[in-house]
């Protein structure tokens, strides 16, 4: 098996690991090395307690694997100041990996917490009147 | 050459010859079949006109591309029921891409939208959850 599949079944196992599981650290220390990802899962894990994802899509080349993702989460912790509403919302989120030594070392997210905002129904945190007129803008 | 190596360079000179113009429906059917990708381009150039991509990664697998980039350019159109600001952004988004026979023929794509919405200059108290 060469390399490239060998780190596809990895971020498979971390996926499914991870998927509606209690995230301690340790769990996550199994799997990555990244500092920066740890803490954003245990914060994640703070915020929607249990949250789990679905595997859209997976590419890999080299060292590199991208997971197209569909999230489910529960909003149950305090989130930049916005009280848990306890909703359920399911959002996409693009994930790429970088794995060396059977860890994840670097990582990128991209979602759209926007959308997210929306399925929370805080749509009304938006603060439009911030939003400049053309006199004023840079 | 492979054909993931090939797919590669056809983003590539899909993604040159259409940042920083006016994008027509033309131009972009040299590339696209996909009408979903050929109207978000569209939309997009009427929202920041003559936009750039920067792309920062490009990650190929079988016929699939996927681009990780940013848009640059100036919001001089609605988007999300905001008006015009006149302001410059630059936000990430990510493309995923099928291609076959030197065409994408289907896509989906991903942008942050809250980093525009803060760059635009409406708040948006959830942009903690954006990792980097």
């Amino acid at each position: 098996m060469n390399q490239t599949k060998r780190n596809k079944q990895f971020i498979i196992r971390y996926a499914n690991a991870m998927n509606g599981a209690v995230k301690t650290r340790e769990l996550i220390e199994e799997f990555v090395a990244d500092e920066k990802l740890i803490e954003h899962i245990l914060f994640f894990e703070s915020v929607f307690p249990r949250y789990g994802g679905v595997i859209e899509e997976i590419t890999a080349e080299g060292n590199r694997v991208i997971l197209k993702m569909r999230m489910k989460c529960k909003h149950e912790g305090m989130l930049n100041g916005i009280p848990p509403t306890h909703r359920e919302f399911e959002t996409s989120a693009v994930i790429g990996y970088e794995i060396e030594n059977e860890k994840i070392q670097r990582t990128w997210l991209v979602s759209d917490p926007l959308n997210i905002m929306k399925l929370l129904g805080l749509e009304e945190e938006v603060n439009m009147e911030k939003v400049p007129d053309r006199n004023q803008a840079q | 050459m492979t054909g993931a190596k090939k797919n590669k360079e056809f983003i590539m000179r899909f993604v040159n010859s259409l940042s920083g113009i006016h994008k027509t429906r033309k131009q972009i059917e040299e590339y696209v079949t996909d009408e979903q990708l050929i109207e978000h381009l569209l939309f997009f150039d009427t929202v920041f006109p003559e936009n750039e991509m920067l792309v920062d990664e490009i990650t190929t697998d079988g016929n699939r591309v996927i681009f990780r980039s940013r848009l640059k350019g100036k919001h001089e159109g609605k988007i999300n029921g905001v008006p015009p600001t006149y302001r410059k952004v630059e936000f990430p988004i990510v493309f995923g891409c099928e291609i076959e026979n030197a065409k994408i023929v289907h896509h989906w794509l991903i942008a942050d939208q809250a980093l525009l919405m803060e760059q635009m200059g409406v708040t948006m108290p959830l942009s903690v959850i954006q990792a980097n």
